[in-house]
């Protein structure tokens, strides 16, 4: 696995293969057994997807439990479905990691609490990093990762199935352009290998995005145990709050935060999470809440500005004890 | 705002939840969610009270009454804020709004 995820920006065709081979069972690898069963099984079939797991866009329809993965004829025409029919003809590793992941997130709502986070760890105590795209939560994350943290996940945190019990899910950084790409490939960088995306698969903003993945000694080791959540830090966007326009009753976005981490209302705290989850069904969304409330209220949750990586990186540090 | 059947003020109509809302309450806020339609809504302490208040019994006009009395704030005021505010969560699926007799709860998505 190792000299696949390190095979440079042109592995043959034999590689390619070779990885998608191996990288459903190194996923699987951090699942107890029965989970570990089913997502290989769903992996070998072609895979139940979720595209609520694409950075790029949440919440929208899955295919069909029995759709292969180039059919997607289950949803609707759109960009969704044309990385869809890309990622099918497993063109690239890539490619082949981005269909496995799906594959990967949409097994595992079925019976696990999926949310938008960035998840990061030391001696199985965890931090999540939930945060809207854009938000900073891979650059936080590489920046983590460069002195020594242990990496869970980039982009999708599995909960349950007590809410303070995450799973390791430490597939692939969907790494951007600017501070993340270069932190990606400074020469301390975290990551074994940073392979770009076909061109024209991700949108318009997106096209410079690498898959990167991270060095075997910054991973947790397999051993099919989930780690202990022990806060939550939110990130906050770099955009303004809304302003105005909520009739009264509704409560107001809080202030962008600056400076070091400053407490969270929990209530907004629960709606940003719910809001991100990977959810696509009334029953998955209605678990959900009442998990993500239960996790609020046992760790401490706190805010504050990604973009100033060293304060955040003493804050997760502070956190993790 | 919000009409109701016809010949109704909407002051007489009342407020209904919908059976498929979940509720969180924290200190100073109370979330709700309503799965089918994937809305979740914060509300503040005055939001959270008037929630409280649509219990399928009392109609608008009653809980502005009530709000009203509690905070000694200007009727009219307190009226358009509450009309406002219902409205906001009977499009989101949070409540539905209806006659003055039958049962305190609408199904999801304001079905009966």
């Amino acid at each position: 696995m190792t000299r696949l995820m390190a095979g440079a920006s042109y592995p043959s065709l034999a590689d390619v293969r070779a990885f998608a081979a191996s990288y459903p069972r190194f996923l699987a690898s951090f699942l107890p057994a029965p989970a570990r069963r089913g997502f290989l099984a769903a992996a070998k079939a072609g895979g139940k997807a979720s595209t609520a797991g694409d950075p790029s866009g949440a919440r929208e329809p899955a295919l069909p439990a029995t759709a292969a993965p180039g059919a997607a004829s289950g949803l609707p025409p759109g960009p969704e479905a044309d990385r869809w029919r890309r990622a099918a003809r497993g063109e690239s590793i890539p490619l082949v990691e981005w269909r496995l992941f799906k594959a990967w997130t949409g097994h595992l709502v079925e019976s696990c609490t999926l949310v938008h986070a960035a998840v990061v760890g030391r001696s199985e105590r965890a931090v999540l990093l939930p945060g809207v795209t854009g938000s900073g939560k891979t650059t936080l994350t590489l920046f983590l990762l460069a002195r020594g943290f242990t990496y869970l996940s980039d982009d999708c945190a599995v909960l349950g199935p007590e809410p303070d019990l995450v799973w390791p899910t430490p597939g692939a950084l969907h790494v951007k352009g600017g501070l993340a790409q270069e932190l990606a490939q400074s020469p301390g960088s975290p990551l074994l290998a940073a392979l770009p995306y076909p061109e024209g698969f991700y949108p318009r903003g997106d096209e410079a995005a690498l898959c990167g993945f991270v060095r075997p000694e910054l991973l947790p080791r397999p051993r099919a145990r989930p780690w202990r959540v022990v806060a939550v830090l939110f990130l906050t966007p770099p955009r303004a709050p809304e302003e105005g326009g909520r009739p009264t009753g509704i409560a107001r976005a809080p202030a962008r935060a600056s400076g070091g981490p400053v407490p969270v209302t929990l209530g907004k705290a629960l709606a940003d999470m719910v809001f991100h989850s990977f959810a696509h069904r009334p029953e998955q969304l209605a678990r959900d809440f009442r998990l993500l409330g239960r996790l609020l209220r046992g760790v401490p949750v706190w805010r504050l500005d990604g973009r100033d990586l060293e304060r955040a990186a003493a804050a997760v540090a502070s956190l993790l004890g | 705002m919000v009409s109701g059947a016809s010949g109704e003020g909407v002051e007489r109509q009342v407020p209904r939840r919908c059976e498929s809302v979940l509720e969180e309450e924290f200190e100073d806020e109370l979330v709700l969610c309503e799965p089918v339609r994937e809305q979740v809504v914060v509300l503040n302490p005055m939001g959270a009270a008037v929630w409280e208040l649509c219990d399928g019994a009392r109609s608008v006009g009653e809980i502005v009454g009530e709000i009203v009395a509690h905070t000694g704030a200007p009727s009219e005021k307190v009226r358009e804020d509450v009309a406002a505010f219902l409205a906001d969560l009977v499009a989101r699926g949070f409540l539905a709004l209806g006659a003055g007799t039958g049962s305190n709860q609408v199904g999801p998505a304001g079905e009966r």
